[in-house]
């Protein structure tokens, strides 16, 4: 797990003090979290994890739905957080970060956005040595 | 003569380097590093900014280490904590990245001046007394200054924390507090519009551009980088004699509304506006807009980044960001204007990035070396993750010209001759020339 690139990335953004929780997922899965799993995420998460998870699997079945239509970036406030999800193109998958909701959300989006570019260059770098072991 | 001076003309060099590197030893070394690797020459000087986050990653004294193992000692140094930057490879809000130029027609010399919120005066007179000494004897006749001060702090107050809006009564004993609290803590606004008056009128033959430094835009606290040194609440200044040419050119994509007020009271060094053609403020002020009370809440800022209140000094918009609520009073990051009318402004996502492409459409390409841009953080604020679409404009502009953007918390303009401006929203293009 400490290997995978794309966990890197994510302990990166995690290390940013806004930054509650982030993950690579998509409805009803998880498929990548930062190197120490939900371990690493900010405490004050732990309180509400529960809904927002909940929550964020409904918004992935509209991720699925409109991904293939172009649908770049989605977020929903609820109690004091928000959920901030950047869809990898044409696919199910999103990166999703949870975030105070008073943060400066501008500083925050510029992040993920270079976080999402990272993730999609690790993406197609896995792509790239699956087909060559073919 | 003349063939010298044509061969001394090609062995100019800019370099853009940058770290991500999480441990300010490590990242110190590596910005260095990486800028260096792209010069041949010595640099004359180099320019260093980085985002807070080495302050709990090592400190920003290991981070000057870092870039001192490289660096040439003797180097002029100047730079500070930003809340994000730009350059060739990106657009990022945590990292650092560093300028420096190698040309042999050029003298430099730094300077720095102390406790800017205490006496902004005596700072920027110290400053600029240090270049103008220093480059006196230069031959050269074209003169440039880049500046860089210490933006405002949030006051910590116990109880209440570090909030924005304060409506209950306690404001007004905080508002008055402030006034003093400011010479005494050094917290409070910046004054950065008395050190760009007294930096304009002592190098006066020169034309500046300058900025803030801030940390992620909590405006808790920042940092400014001199020679070896972190300082705080100081103003530093690079400045060049140089036979190089530039032009300067600011833009703000900011269009009137029509909404005019004429502030009647003003108090804590002009920065907070009490009353509005004799009404409170902030009841004036929500009424001419057409809002609310309750839209006074801990978003009202990033709401209001899209309303700056702008007045015109000399040719120059001068848009303020509103900073803060406290009782009647709307405290904006700097000068207001008394007895004169003020006008709200709007901007859109749209009018924002548009206006990086007005900017940079002004320049010619031909002989073009390198680019460095001051933008104001409230911009970066508003665009959020948009921010790309203005890097995209930039990049396709500069291609492989080295350029470094810094995001500033207000911005400094002076054009020699001309009326030195403090702005806010704002972003100021600086492009050199070989010719």
């Amino acid at each position: 797990m400490h290997d995978d690139p794309i966990a890197i990335v994510l302990d990166d953004l995690l290390k940013l003090d806004d930054i509650l929780a982030c993950m690579v997922a998509r409805q009803n899965m998880i498929s990548v979290m930062p190197s120490d799993g939900n371990d690493s995420f900010k405490p004050e998460i732990n309180q509400i994890w529960d809904i927002i998870h909940r929550a964020m699997d409904d918004v992935f079945s509209v991720v699925r739905e409109y991904s293939q239509a172009g649908l770049g970036e989605m977020e929903f406030r609820l109690q004091d957080y928000e959920a901030l999800f950047y869809i990898f193109p044409d696919t199910e998958n999103a990166l999703v970060a949870i975030v105070p909701a008073l943060a400066n959300k501008g500083l925050i989006e510029v992040e993920m956005e270079n976080a999402r570019r990272e993730v999609l260059g690790a993406m197609n770098e896995q792509e790239k040595a699956q087909l060559s072991t073919l | 003569m003349v063939v010298n001076k044509a061969m001394d003309k090609l062995k100019l060099e800019a370099a853009v380097g940058m770290s991500r590197k999480w441990d300010a030893r490590e990242a110190g070394r590596e910005v260095a590093e990486s800028t260096l690797s792209k010069l041949n020459g010595n640099p004359n000087f180099f320019l260093l900014f980085s985002t807070i986050h080495y302050e709990k990653h090592g400190g920003f004294e290991e981070f000057l280490k870092g870039v001192w193992e490289i660096l040439p000692e003797s180097t002029p140094l100047i730079g500070g904590s930003v809340v994000g930057f730009m350059n060739n490879h990106g657009c990022y809000t945590r990292g650092s990245s560093a300028l420096a130029i190698s040309y042999p027609n050029m003298d430099v010399s730094i300077g720095v001046g102390h406790n800017t919120k205490r006496n902004p005066e005596k700072a920027a007179m110290e400053c600029a007394d240090m270049i103008k000494n220093d480059l006196e004897k230069s031959n050269y006749s074209n003169k440039f200054l880049i500046d860089i001060t210490s933006s405002g702090i949030v006051p910590n107050m116990p109880g209440i924390g570090r909030k924005k809006v304060i409506r209950s009564k306690f404001g007004d004993v905080l508002l008055k507090t402030l006034n003093t609290t400011c010479k005494r803590l050094q917290i409070g606004p910046g004054r950065e519009d008395e050190i760009i008056d007294i930096l304009s009128k002592e190098l006066s033959d020169y034309d500046i551009i300058g900025g803030s430094t801030l940390d992620d835009n909590k405006w808790e606290r920042n940092f400014q980088f001199y020679k070896k040194e972190v300082l705080t609440n100081s103003v530093i200044a690079l400045g060049f004699k140089t036979d190089l040419n530039w032009k300067l050119n600011s833009t703000f994509g900011l269009n009137p509304t029509g909404i005019k007020m004429r502030p009647s009271k003003t108090t804590l060094f002009d920065c907070a506006i009490k009353k509005i053609e004799n009404k409170p403020a902030v009841d004036a002020y929500l009424e001419k807009m057409g809002w609310s009370e309750d839209l006074l809440d801990e978003n009202m800022h990033r709401r209001t980044l899209f309303y700056p209140i702008c007045y015109k000094k000399g040719e120059m918009l001068c848009p303020r960001v509103l900073a803060l609520v406290i009782k009647d009073a709307l405290v904006f990051t700097n000068k207001a204007l008394k007895d004169k009318d003020m006008e709200v402004y709007s901007a859109s996502g749209s009018s924002l990035i548009n206006s990086v492409k007005q900017n940079l459409d002004k320049y010619e390409k031909d002989n073009l070396k390198f680019g460095f841009i001051v933008s104001c953080c409230a911009r970066l604020e508003a665009l959020g993750d948009a921010t790309f679409k203005v890097h995209e404009i930039i990049n396709n502009y500069y291609k492989n010209i080295p350029f470094l953007l810094f995001f500033a918390s207000g911005e400094d303009v002076y054009k020699s001759g001309k009326t030195p401006v403090r702005l806010n929203e704002s972003f100021n293009v600086v492009n050199f020339y070989l010719k």
